[in-house]
């Protein structure tokens, strides 16, 4: 803290600062980027996910409507932490299965006293980097499910008598479903995948979860009590302030993609929607 | 002469910048039909909520039965002061609405049962009898146990009525009970207004049909723009309109004729 | 082992932790909705500060998410320990997950029914209150012959998701707070198994199926009332029942 800087503000508030600067509420800060980073890979995978969930839906093979509906149904009857934690382990065994085939042979195999994996040369380690794709990609998989229904909704929404118009002025079916009941679709959606992402942004908080640093495992670190000089000043357990501090964090975020999908909504809705109050 | 049951003195009531009625009075004697009258706009339905205190005038006194409503608070925020009192002559004097307003989770007995049940307290066995007897006057002994959304408009506003009558009301209040209905349908209503106005009910009845006005009505009050312009027995001023306005409206037939025209009717007697 | 044999002997050892989680439900579902019903009024009030505080809960619960809000109460209330707890001797109570637990879901599914309960509150027919009003009725009067039974029945579908979603919801629990004498839910036991023999597909399955048929019946269940508190609208205008767990979340 530079000495100028402290004659200034006075000598308590520039060990505030001190403190909240310190490397590791550095890192805490830097890992506000993370969570919002994984909300949004998430949320584009959600979105791409969604859209061919619900396209799959109107197909004229019966299995694969099937599967669409399983998907968007099974996902959505089970609590998200659930496919947190399950999906990125099924990942990794299903990959360290695949490796083993090669890697291990029937001796080692024999030898390893672990159940799993099959032999020391199979286990993965996955990098943080690696473990935050995985990650985003599980949020997009879970909400997938959940913009799946509502685009399917959506699409099933936007008036007959619109389509029927398009096919009366010699549209093709492919036409009309790109050029009329797809743009369409959207202002229909928009609420539903406004929830969708709101949700996507809560679910973030899950992260820690899955062995990444992100803002909550931080929080915890920081608040607890701590009696090494080296982290800042001592102080007992405040681990509630830190909390609160996510609370506002995770409000002011709810607030502002509020405020974006209303002039989203607005935006698409030109001329279908009045203008809202 | 007979003490009114319903004395409204002097009350305003506005709507933002608009004035909706300018200190109308008028009483109504006991077995008296009163029909009011007059274009959309006049303030006829403001001035039939201001009697039950649904809106609340700005100034003016409402007496029920030699009983006025306690009002308090200062000057543009007047509001009943004695909600008790208000329950109280509020059950004593009987709504019909327009577009009925029958509690749709409730059949229609119990529609017909719930206040004096509930606000009034008389006990069930004789409620319901009376209950029953009056969807039977009515024409709905077989639908008692229907919900309102079974029913035709004109049963709907039959049950009202049923509804009505069964708080041994003091005075009724009609507000266009058959202007929400077909033709077809309002004909059956509008024998069971005759039959009450017969048997010596004391109404208000607010309506856009002259006919029945002359049928049933012992008095005519004309409202424009929110004051009483003209009033008297209903054949006097039926045959014998003194004002032009109520010419025009009676010429236009009475149909609600919206307040540009009658607005054109003012420039007319100005100019004349 | 094989994996059959896995399932089942998993559905005998996760039937015990599944209790767990329909106590959370159980335990914060009927206060939280006791309580949602005087926030919404509040939230419907015409008094400012009812109001404003309202708006404020419900939206500060309904903004963030519920694995922070056990984090943030456990750790609050942790803090308060020697101050409050420890001397009172009520620490063992107040700090254990099976109070702890339901209080914050409590706080969490108050805010959320608040929520659809203050809109369904906002489509009371007026002329219906109205009538109510002409005929004498008492503002206590008004809201139990007239109000509520219109805006539970717009509001019921909206709760039976925030129902369901509840349920699923407490398997955040033991996440954030301590095991306490291998007490564990569905997902505690089921990552518990899983650190044991590394089946990810059998223990998280089974929990899955948990989850699935209990969410089932409380539809089920939810569905029989739907219909009754219907029956007297006419069927074109009925509220329909739609498996849409957290969509108005
Ligand atoms: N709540 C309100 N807010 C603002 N203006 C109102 C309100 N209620 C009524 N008005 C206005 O007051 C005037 C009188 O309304 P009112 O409903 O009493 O007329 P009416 O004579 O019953 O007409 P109609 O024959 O169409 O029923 C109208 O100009 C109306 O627009
Ligand atoms: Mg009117």
């Amino acid at each position: 803290m530079p000495d100028w800087l402290t004659n200034i503000v006075g000598s308590d508030v520039a060990a505030w600062l001190d403190y909240v600067t310190n490397g590791r509420h550095l890192q805490w800060y830097a890992s506000f980027g993370y969570t919002i980073g994984a909300a949004l890979l998430g949320g584009a995978v959600a979105l791409v996910l969604g859209l061919t969930a619900a396209a799959l839906r109107r197909s004229r093979f019966l299995p694969v409507r099937l599967a669409s509906a399983g998907y968007a149904n099974i996902v959505r009857g089970v609590p998200d932490v659930l496919f947190f934690l399950f999906f990125p382990l099924a990942f990794e065994q299903a990959l360290e299965w695949i490796v083993a085939t090669g890697a291990c042979s029937v001796e080692e195999r024999a030898a390893s006293s672990a159940l799993w994996p099959p032999c020391r040369d199979a286990n993965i380690f996955f990098s943080t980097t690696q473990y935050f794709l995985l990650a985003s990609v599980t949020l997009g998989i879970v909400y997938g499910a959940f913009a799946s229904s509502v685009i399917h909704g959506a699409t099933a929404a936007v008036p007959r008598a619109q389509l029927e118009a398009a096919r009366a002025f010699g549209m093709s079916e492919r036409q009309v479903l790109w050029r009329v009941q797809i743009r369409q679709m959207w202002i229909y959606a928009l609420p539903g995948l406004s929830n969708v992402w709101m949700l996507l942004v809560k679910s973030t908080s899950l992260l820690s979860l899955l062995q990444i640093n992100d803002i909550v495992m931080w929080a915890d670190r920081l608040g607890a009590p701590n009696f090494q000089s080296r982290a800042g000043p001592i102080h007992p357990d405040w681990r509630w302030r830190y909390y609160l501090v996510l609370l506002v964090f995770y409000i002011a975020l709810t607030w502002l993609s509020e405020r974006f999908f209303r002039w989203l909504r607005r935006r698409a809705g030109r001329g279908m929607i009045a203008a809202e109050a | 002469m007979v003490a009114p049951v319903l004395e409204v003195i002097d009350l305003h009531k506005r709507h933002g910048a608009l004035e909706v009625l300018k200190g109308v009075s008028f009483t109504a004697a006991p077995g008296e039909v009163v029909a009011l009258i007059g274009s959309s706009g006049a303030g006829k339905s403001t001035l039939l909520r201001c009697i039950n205190m649904l809106d609340v005038p700005d100034q003016g006194t409402v007496i029920v039965d030699g009983e006025a409503i306690s009002m308090g608070g200062p000057p543009g925020h007047r509001h009943p002061d004695d909600p008790a009192q208000l329950r109280r002559i509020r059950s004593e004097i009987a709504m019909v609405f327009q577009s009925f307003n029958l509690w749709s989770h409730m059949t229609v007995l119990r529609n017909v049962m719930e206040a004096p049940l509930h606000v009034q307290k008389r006990p069930r066995a004789e409620v319901e009898a009376q209950a029953r007897a009056l969807l039977d006057k009515v024409g709905l002994a077989d639908k008692a146990d229907s919900w309102p959304a079974q029913l035709s408009g004109g049963q709907q506003q039959r049950a009202a009525i049923a509804r009505a009558l069964c708080i041994n009301p003091k005075v009724m209040l009609f507000d266009e009970p058959t202007s929400a209905l077909d033709p077809e349908l309002e004909g059956e209503v509008l024998r069971v207004i005759k039959l009450l106005a017969d048997e010596g009910r004391t109404m208000i009845l607010v309506t856009h049909d002259m006919r029945l006005a002359a049928d049933v009505a012992d008095r005519v009050i004309f409202l424009h723009q929110g004051a009483i312009e003209e009033s008297g027995p209903v054949a006097e001023v039926f045959a014998n309109p003194r004002s032009a306005r109520l010419r025009q409206f009676l010429a236009a037939g009475g149909r609600p004729t919206g307040t540009d025209l009658a607005s054109a009717a003012d420039e007319g007697v100005a100019q004349a | 082992m094989g994996f059959l044999e896995a399932i089942v002997s998993d559905i005998g050892s996760l039937a015990v932790p599944a209790l767990f989680n329909v106590y959370f439900a159980v335990a914060s579902i009927p206060v939280g909705f006791v309580l949602a019903v005087l926030l919404a009024l509040a939230r419907h009030s015409r008094r400012p500060v009812l109001s404003r505080f309202a708006a404020v809960y419900i939206y500060a619960f309904r903004g963030s998410p519920l694995f922070i809000q056990l984090f943030m109460v456990y750790s609050l209330m942790l803090s308060l320990n020697l101050s409050l707890w420890r001397p009172w001797g009520v620490d063992g109570f107040v700090l254990h997950p099976l109070f702890l637990g339901p209080l914050v879901l409590t706080l969490n599914t108050t805010a959320y029914t608040a929520e659809i309960i203050f809109g369904a509150l906002r489509t009371v027919p007026q002329g219906e209150l109205d009538a109510a009003r002409a005929y004498g009725m008492s503002p206590w009067r008004q809201f139990r012959s007239v109000i509520w039974p219109n805006t539970i029945r717009v509001a019921w579908p909206a709760y039976t998701n925030e129902v369901v979603f509840l349920f699923q919801a407490t398997a955040l629990v033991y996440f954030a707070l301590p095991v306490v004498d291998q007490q564990r839910d569905l997902m505690s036991k089921a990552t518990d198994l899983f650190y044991r023999d590394f089946n990810v597909f059998a223990h998280y399955a089974v929990a899955a199926g948990y989850f699935l048929v209990i969410s089932w019946l409380i539809f089920v269940g939810c569905g029989a009332v739907n219909r009754r508190l219907n029956a007297h609208v006419a069927p074109q205008r009925r509220v329909a029942l739609r498996y849409a767990p957290k969509y108005l979340r």
